[in-house]
């Protein structure tokens, strides 16, 4: 499973985070006014670099990516994946 | 081994503002000045001992892993979590140690609000980094 910028747009977008952009686009989830995950991408088009350490950050399982990507797996699953693994 | 980059003279009291004048406190020279023989002598593991921002003064260094994804350099430092990426080496370095200096800065703004796993890796931060002094 590869994450493209689009796909970890389609991915933020759908589970709810905030977003920034610098020389990077910037990607941050709050949950009840904490700070709960963040990550990054970089502007290059395509296959994304260190495609595990994005996933890391977004707390994400490979399987997870896919369902976000299908629509699947969104805001609602997200808090409920965030408070399974304590993290909210 | 240490990768020791040129420390950067701050002449005034460093803006401490989280990312906006972020560019502007960064050293071009910073960027280059790492041993290009230290890199090349062992181009998988070192340790980075500055961030290169006038900012922000590095007390213990970070461990840096430089790796090869297509063809992206990859630098990445696995106690933080963060990463960054170029078409050289020093380019990948470069752009972790921008992410550094940012997450340094956007952790702190947000202390107040962290979840535990950013603010375990704030508290990484703050043992390794402290804000630059007046010189």
């Amino acid at each position: 499973m590869t994450i493209k910028d689009r796909d970890f747009d389609l991915i933020v977008s759908k589970l709810g985070f905030k977003t920034r952009e610098t020389d990077h686009l910037h990607a941050w989830f709050e949950y009840d006014g904490k700070v709960v995950a963040r990550t990054r991408r970089s502007r290059k088009r395509g296959d994304l670099p260190m495609q595990n350490a994005i996933r890391q950050q977004m707390k994400l399982s490979d399987d997870q990516v896919r369902d976000a990507i299908r629509c699947t797996f969104g805001h609602s699953e997200y808090v409920a994946h965030l408070k399974s693994r304590g993290i909210i | 081994m240490v990768v020791q980059l040129e420390p950067v003279v701050a002449q005034q009291r460093p803006d401490l503002s989280p990312t906006s004048t972020l560019k502007s406190a960064i050293s071009p020279d910073a960027y280059v000045v790492e041993r290009s023989d230290a890199i090349e002598t062992d181009p998988s593991d070192f340790m980075l001992a500055s961030l290169g921002d006038r900012r922000i003064r590095v007390k213990r260094p970070f461990e840096v892993t430089i790796s090869r994804e297509n063809e992206d350099f990859i630098a990445y430092a696995p106690e933080i979590d963060e990463f960054g990426f170029g078409a050289s080496r020093q380019g990948a370095l470069r752009d972790l140690q921008q992410a550094m200096v940012e997450l340094y800065f956007s952790l702190n703004q947000d202390e107040e609000r962290l979840g535990p796993d950013l603010r375990h890796i704030l508290e990484i931060l703050e043992t390794k980094v402290t804000p630059a002094q007046l010189t």
